[in-house]
């Protein structure tokens, strides 16, 4: 039963979200029409603006809608520091972690030949120039830890091999409050690989 | 096949997100050749199966349905993963490259499940890249069905010569030739065959002829994973 053009039309776009199905498609689209005009006036607006305005950074490609984001423009960030990460929401992330005072490099995605993606696709390049340019003494690489992500931090980490910089990877391990019981083998396997001294050998550190 | 198989050795080649939280996967099984399934809920941050579903990780796998795509119903760790590094990944990753280009759904390729096995072991170790790789392209055209005829073309065919020079065409095999740029030496081809790859330019030769021997079957399409090798000092690049 074909009911409105209108709000069919309205009840497919909502499924465009991630974890929406027809059912919660169509909720929404009811609740704002009948309950809450505001908000989806407010919703239409936003969305209208945000596609409209905001881009990629033009030194680290997260999204922004100013030609440098905020972290790449502000003067309280360490520019020695870049931090490598696949995707926006990784500098969300990080960002609300809160610690990191660094600049960031948004890979948008990982090395995956099988895909079809690779260095060129990627656009490593801008990454590799803004290296040679000079200011970062140290580039830490986030990538997720998969078998793309390790091997997006080896091409890196091989291309740079020989240059005055510093390049890291940040550890892999044990949730914060976890139990090793419950945790993967690869997980247990990278946290040990990994491992830090707390005491003793020659160094005593 | 049966719609029930159960803790079959496998390997996986390739993952595709699949609507929310789900995968699409590529495994390479021991007893029944490639097999797609969906692994439902597979990427879902609560998702145990997430971690296994790598590369080079030695999986026992559990599946049901009578359709040509199954369902994953369970999944385990055989063995500890592989552990490829820098250009040992990427020979990896080409590996699988080949794997998902040329080996066909659902038809059973034992041996090549042990040579694949045999290869990522290899490429974990410290054996020679170059071996390890041309060794794996040799046998994956022989076993697919389309090995090179280490002969000359004739009637009756003619054993090669290690003086002779020959020019090499995927379709048909070896026929002599002169001494050109695109010859290859009688020596260089008996090398392959013969598994010997410790001279440089055997080792140049053999990589020529088998990207020659894969391309007949790869198609226009380039593999991707050959971009990882793009340096010069990258000496063990299967280009
Ligand atoms: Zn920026």
């Amino acid at each position: 039963m074909n009911l409105s053009p209108l709000i069919d039309e309205l009840i497919e776009s909502f499924r465009c979200l991630p974890g929406v199905g027809p059912k919660s498609a169509q909720r929404m689209a009811l609740q704002l029409l009948e309950r809450n005009r505001p908000g989806a006036a407010r919703l239409s607006q936003a969305l209208d603006t945000a596609l409209a305005s905001v881009g990629h950074c033009a030194q680290c490609r997260t999204l922004t809608e100013e030609p440098l984001c905020r972290v790449c423009s502000s003067d309280k960030r360490d520019d020695s520091l870049c931090c490598v990460v696949e995707t926006p929401g990784d500098v969300y992330a990080i960002e609300q972690a809160g610690s990191y005072r660094g600049l960031y490099f948004v890979l948008m995605g990982h090395l995956s030949p099988i895909d079809g993606i690779g260095p060129d696709e990627l656009g490593l390049d801008a990454l590799f120039s803004r290296v040679e340019s000079g200011k970062v003494k140290e580039l830490i690489i986030a990538c997720n830890p998969t078998i793309e992500g390790d091997a997006t931090a080896y091409y890196i980490a091989d291309n740079l091999k020989g240059q005055d910089i510093i390049v890291s990877r940040i550890a892999h391990g044990i949730p914060v409050g976890g139990e090793l019981e419950y945790v993967d083998g690869g997980t247990l396997s990278h946290a040990l690989a990994g491992r830090k001294r707390l005491a003793g050998g020659a160094q005593g550190e | 096949m049966e719609s029930r198989i159960t803790l079959q050795p496998a390997y996986l080649l390739h993952r595709i997100p699949f609507q929310n939280s789900s995968l699409i996967v590529d495994l390479f099984t021991r007893d029944y050749g490639r097999v797609r399934a969906v692994a439902k809920g597979a990427r879902g941050a609560k998702s145990r199966s997430r971690a296994l579903l790598q590369p080079f990780q030695p999986l026992l796998v559990s599946l049901t349905g009578r359709s040509e795509l199954k369902t994953l119903t369970g999944v385990e760790a055989m063995h500890q993963s592989l552990r490829l590094d820098s250009t040992r990944l990427f020979s990896g990753l080409y590996v699988n490259e080949l794997l998902s280009r040329l080996l066909p759904n659902h038809a059973v390729h034992e041996a090549l499940y042990g040579i694949y096995q045999d290869t990522l072991v290899a490429l974990q170790g410290d054996s020679p890249l170059d071996h390890t790789l041309r060794y794996f392209e040799l046998s994956l055209l022989a076993q697919l069905g389309y090995g090179i005829s280490f002969e000359v073309l004739g009637d009756p065919p003619q054993s090669l010569e290690s003086s002779s020079y020959y020019r090499f065409d995927p379709k048909q095999g070896f026929s002599p030739c002169s001494a050109c740029e695109d010859a290859f030496l009688g020596a260089e081809v008996i090398a392959l065959r013969d598994g010997n790859l410790e001279d440089l330019s055997g080792a140049r030769a053999a990589k020529r002829l088998l990207r020659m021997a894969l391309a007949d079957h790869l198609g226009s399409k380039p593999l991707s994973s050959r971009s990882l090798f793009g340096k010069p000092r990258h000496s063990g690049s299967p280009q």
